[in-house]
């Protein structure tokens, strides 16, 4: 049983598999046990050899079922201290924020978890380490580290356990299990025992010391081996008797150990050493080779040091790769330093991994396309972030630099490792010294591409440009086309899809003349964006099926699934939503399979939309909240375009308009979900019937209105809806304010512009305070208040009323709203120029109910109920409106919007079924009535009324859609508004 | 990376902070401040001094400070002692010391000769001392002692810089050889 199997309900990350059986340490692991229940922070400490690696593992797999996740962190191959919180990050798969440091983002995604974080091998960066696990101990209350470290990291509250010597028996029984390792016939005998007891007591019980031992016993017996480890030590100690001092037991060993191996294996285990983490055999032909040794001599000289116990070998999915002990690598690259041939090696390896990186480039582009290359990228990354460091110690090597980051952007993207991309990129690109332009070229355009996996849309555009004319000089077409297809993007991100044309169209015939493979797709996806942004359907269309067609001839799934959302999006727009459900569904499924998360998110978004279209706020909600808090976690924005963002903006104020009350809860259910399970929730559904519902025209979805700053205006407050409040054009963050009641204070004081006693408010706010109470909390909310605004004056005291300064220009969205909607109707009443117009654009103010999701008093239901009111009534006279101008898919749009706020508003269910009979779809108003049947017998216990009945009968005979008088009959001028909600505007 | 390099490293590492250190049954508790060369403060009582916790701020400035809690009386001092710096995985250490703990300190350095780089031994506080009273204040290097001595009275002017710079003199502690 493995150990994932032994822990179902614990989630185990990283873990080192284990090979050897683990020997012994029961007290010692009984100890740790309770240790690492009771106590947040444990290092184990002990020289190099001790076993605190492997008796941390093996405490940490125990303590494993009382956390919900182990994520074990190795920073053998690590030497950057800058990168500890990244390496630890890679760890939890937190891709890294283009905002905030990576601290912060790793604060956030372990949060209240209960995790058990283990850091392994810290000692050469016990100041980063200490540094990185005090925040996170602080802020992550449920959180442990267990750490191993020659050295205690000395943080607060931190247990330094010192890992002590195997005792006697355990040690006689590891050297015993290791040595049939290599000689399966070995035995303890009466013979044999007292010499393997003395070397157990020579070599201090450290088991790596007992294992280089036992490694030899094929050539040499117990006794021989004990004789020579004296002789050794003798040396060592300087021909004293006395026992060597125990910090210099393993090193003895390990010199014995070396003198005993011959000159080819003495040189290649040095040149291993400059390997970080593990390397394949065919690396260590390439790079170890020279010399006494052939490339034949590598695969004998390892396999030998494996036998020594020197070299360690793992396999992955049938694959060899080797490792170094940490402590065993430290002392092979002494030797290799005394040969002075450190530098070459350093060199060679450097140089053998940017050239596998630049092989593998094509392979990674588009990320997670190819996984089996993925994979073996990412085995590497210990050696690329050596061969990294490497070039940039010297300004010489920075043409390697970039061509080493250029080969491996596309890894960085699919690891989420942005702010190491572009720092490295960073440095090699402002050193002053002459690169190739095509280099330059390319290394810009990898560079610009980060910044946009980043989200940071604004900087990347300033690369892209420079590095056109570089590569339209001296670089390949390949090359070229991609830098164009870059430069859409940035243009797209901004919003310019009639920028994007030409750089796009450029970059897809470049494309065509290509090879087959995954970079036309790539550039057809940007087409075919650029296309619809510019209103291009069918060309749009036609591009995202050519990408996909490319992407399943070449099985490569993200070339598939990318597309295949885009397609769902656009026959969404079309209101196709049982097409888009089709593809959305598709491209998600791929998406899980790949554990795409930036897809994923694109995914949820789209069949959120198409839930919240066909009326299924709740399910809407749900998905939106999920892929909120999956873009929280992987900190990108998923949008394509300015466009989506607004879109998605709509659908939140739709379903928290329709779900009411519910929706917070619905909402936080909805952030809750893992990422898999919203995927899951996503596709769990039948395809909505495809035309059932129509939406609107892409065109009809406009920019949410009046938050552009007209610059008189000092003070906005926009309170239909979620609050918002802007001191000129700059919102006022909701760190300013302290609490909810200084904002409310402020609706309450615009609404009453004349000014209120401190009772008035008191009485408001805090019904049941005593008047002292009242007096204390109405000052600090007015403290708080003024201190938010910023200016104190604004809010002043005449004649015992608290008032708004009468000078401060205020722009209230609740008065323009009820002035404006009032106003258009009446006009509309009267049949006046452009009324209707005007109420479609007053009906904006209207973003969601009045204080939505503000904790408000009782005072302000009155006044949200009879905002709401208006709103419906300015939207059926707006569709009535539409209806008999023959605007039908508008009027249709219209209803329904109006029934996404009041799903039982009868009138616009007829109004609806009108509109759709009007445009010769008697079946689907058929169906709206069966609906609406179906609704009032489930709320309400009823039956339609008679006026429904009466027009469903006139539907079944098929006569309304001649009986074009039949509007009058449901429309009728709209009612004035019943309340006088303000008093009038002062002068 | 280098342990005396403090640009990299935040404020944090400079504050004080709590920890300890279990070797088999045995917890030492210890105050940890500063950053660089470890240099242990050995108190002869636990009593709360000023004296004492102004010395170990004003040394956090340029040594990384580590004061154990002693239990009293020192059975085996020595013994503890070593277990001490293998738990936190020091090789070697500096040394201020008053009183016993400050005579058990040189009685280690006998034994350990290297893991212990420099002994401060403080004395009680003196009157004048005499302008041809040999060592106070003065390095020593008293034959048969393989570790610099200094010995000062608590009281003596500029108490801390001449600590401080003794401490800090020669080269940084080697790691095991």
């Amino acid at each position: 049983m493995t150990t994932a199997e032994a822990f179902p309900n614990t989630s185990l990350t990283g873990l080192p598999v284990q090979l050897t059986r683990f020997i012994g340490r029961k007290r010692e692991l009984d100890d740790l046990a309770r240790l690492i229940r009771s106590t947040r922070l444990l290092t184990l400490t002990g020289g190099g050899g001790s076993g605190k690696t492997r008796l941390g593992s093996e405490a940490a797999v125990r303590a494993a079922t009382g956390f919900s996740r182990l994520v074990w962190v190795d920073f053998g191959a690590l030497e950057d201290p800058g990168l500890v919180p990244q390496q630890v990050a890679a760890a939890f798969k937190t891709p890294e924020r283009a905002e905030g440091s990576v601290t912060d983002t790793l604060v956030q995604t372990i949060g209240e978890q209960s995790v058990l974080l283990i850091l392994d091998n810290c000692e050469h960066l016990v100041d980063a380490c200490a540094e990185l696990v005090e925040v996170l101990l602080r802020t992550c209350s449920r959180l442990a580290v267990l750490a191993t470290s020659r050295e205690a990291l000395g943080v607060p509250g931190e247990t330094a356990w010192l890992v002590p010597a195997l005792a006697t028996a355990e040690a006689i029984q590891l050297f015993v299990e290791r040595a049939q390792a290599v000689l399966p016939t070995f035995q303890l005998t009466p013979s044999n025992e007292p010499a393997v007891h003395e070397i157990c007591r020579r070599l201090d019980g450290i088991p790596l010391a007992i294992e280089l031992a036992a490694a030899r016993v094929r050539v040499l017996s117990p006794e021989q081996i004990a004789e020579r480890l004296s002789d050794a030590f003798r040396l060592l100690s300087g021909g004293s008797r006395t026992a060597l001092p125990r910090h210099r037991t393993l090193r003895g060993t390990m010199e014995w150990s070396f003198t005993l191996l011959n000159a080819r294996e003495q040189a290649l285990l040095g040149r291993l050493a400059v390997f970080a983490g593990s390397f394949s055999l065919a690396a260590a032909e390439a790079v170890c080779v020279g010399g006494p040794l052939e490339a034949e001599d590598i695969l004998d000289g390892v396999s030998a040091l494996v036998d020594k116990s020197l070299v360690i070998m793992e396999t992955a999915k049938g694959e060899a790769r080797y490792r170094l002990l940490e402590t065993v690598r430290q002392y092979a690259e002494e030797r290799l330093r005394e040969t002075g041939e450190l530098a070459v090696f350093r060199e060679r390896h450097a140089r053998f991994f940017i050239t596998f990186a630049e092989h593998a480039e094509l392979h990674l582009f588009g990320g997670a396309g190819n996984p089996s290359w993925l994979t073996g990228i990412t085995e590497e990354s210990g050696n690329l972030r050596a061969a990294a460091a490497w070039a940039e110690e010297d300004a010489g090597r920075t043409e390697l630099a970039l061509r080493l980051g250029t080969a491996i952007h596309w890894y960085w993207f699919a690891g989420g490792q942005f702010q190491e991309g572009r720092r490295r990129l960073e440095i090699a690109l402002t050193r002053s010294v002459e690169i190739a332009p095509d280099v330059r070229g390319r290394a810009l355009v990898a560079f610009g591409m980060i910044m946009f996996w980043q989200g940071d849309h604004a900087m990347m555009r300033p690369p892209i440009e420079e590095a056109l004319p570089l590569l339209r000089a001296h670089g390949d077409p390949w090359a070229v086309a991609y830098t164009l297809t870059a430069l859409a993007t940035a243009l797209l991100v901004e919003g310019d899809s009639m920028a994007a044309r030409g750089p796009i169209e450029e970059a897809v015939a470049h494309a065509r003349t290509l090879k087959p493979g995954i970079f036309l797709p790539f550039t057809l996806y940007w087409h075919g964006l650029a296309a619809q942004g510019r209103g291009e359907i069918e060309a749009a269309r036609a591009s995202f099926e050519e990408a996909i067609q490319i992407g399943r001839s070449l099985g490569n799934s993200p070339a598939i699934a990318h597309p295949m959302s885009l397609l769902g999006r656009l026959a969404f727009a079309q209101g196709r939503y049982g097409e888009a459900f089709i593809n959305y569904a598709e491209s998600l499924s791929i998406h899980l399979a790949t554990a795409d998360i930036w897809g994923m998110g694109r995914g949820l978004d789209g069949m959120a939309a198409i839930a919240v279209a066909v009326g299924r706020h709740d399910r809407g909600a749900r998905l939106l909240a999920a892929a909120e808090s999956l873009r929280g976690r992987i900190g990108m924005g998923t949008h394509v375009s300015p466009q989506d963002l607004i879109d998605r903006e709509r659908l939140v104020a739709s379903t928290r308009a329709a779900l009411g009350g519910r929706f917070r809860e619905v909402w936080s259910e909805g952030m809750a979900l893992a990422t898999r399970d919203a995927v899951a929730l996503a596709l769990a559904d039948t395809p909505p019937e495809t035309g059932e519902y129509r939406l609107p025209p892409a065109e009809a979805i406009e920019p949410v209105g009046h938050v552009v700053a007209s610059p008189t205006i000092e003070l906005r407050v926009r309170a239909l809806g979620p609050l918002q409040i802007f001191r000129g054009a700059e919102p006022i963050d909701s760190a300013a304010w302290g609490s909810a009641r200084p904002r409310e204070l402020l609706v309450f004081l615009v609404m009453h512009l004349d000014g209120c006693t401190k009772e008035q408010v008191g009485l408001a706010f805090w019904p049941e305070a005593s008047t002292a109470q009242l007096r204390n909390s109405f000052h600090v909310a007015l403290h708080r208040l003024r201190k938010a605004l910023g200016n104190p004056d604004w809010i002043g005291l005449v004649n015992e009323r608290y008032r708004l300064d009468p000078s401060v220009r205020v722009e209230f969205d609740a008065i323009e709203f009820e002035r404006e909607v009032t106003a258009a109707c009446r006009a509309l009443g009267k049949r006046g120029e452009g009324a209707g117009t005007a109420l479609e654009r007053a009906l904006e103010w209207y973003r969601g109910d009045f204080l939505d999701g503000e904790p408000a008093g009782d005072w302000h239901v009155t006044y949200r109920d009879n905002f709401q009111r208006l709103y419906l009534e300015g939207m059926q006279a707006l569709g009535t409106w539409q209806l008999e101008d023959d605007r039908l898919p508008k009027a249709a749009d219209t209803f329904r919007r109006l029934l996404a706020r009041d799903q039982l508003h009868e009138e616009a269910w007829r109004l609806l079924m009108v509109s759709h009979a009007r445009m010769g779809e008697r079946s689907q108003a058929l169906k709206l009535h069966q609906r609406l049947t179906e609704l009032l017998r489930d709320e309400l216990d009823a039956d339609p009324d008679e006026e429904t009945s009466e027009l469903y009968e006139r539907l079944q005979r098929g006569r309304l859609s001649e009986n074009r008088s039949v509007s009058s009959a449901v429309s009728r001028p709209p009612r004035s508004v019943s309340l006088p909600l303000f008093a009038p505007n002062p002068p | 990376m280098n342990s005396e390099q403090p640009s990299t490293i935040s404020s944090t590492r400079y504050e004080s902070a709590r920890a300890a250190v279990r070797v088999g049954d045995v917890v030492t508790r210890y105050l940890r401040a500063g950053v660089g060369r470890p240099v242990l403060l050995l108190r002869g009582s636990q009593e709360p001094d000023l004296f004492w916790s102004g010395l170990a701020a004003g040394l956090a400035e340029r040594v990384r400070v580590i004061v154990p809690e002693l239990s009293e009386p020192f059975a085996d001092f020595s013994g503890w002692l070593l277990a001490f710096l293998e738990g936190l995985g020091l090789h070697s250490v500096g040394v201020v010391a008053e009183d016993a703990a400050g005579l058990a300190a040189i009685a280690f350095a006998l034994a350990e000769p290297d893991r212990i780089q420099q002994i401060v031994l403080l004395t009680v506080a003196s009157s004048e001392p005499a302008d041809n009273d040999p060592g106070f204040g003065e390095p020593l290097a008293p034959r048969g002692l393989a570790v610099p001595l200094l010995i000062v009275p608590r009281d003596a002017a500029d108490l801390l810089g001449q600590v401080t710079r003794f401490l800090t003199a020669g080269p940084g502690p080697a790691s095991p050889p």
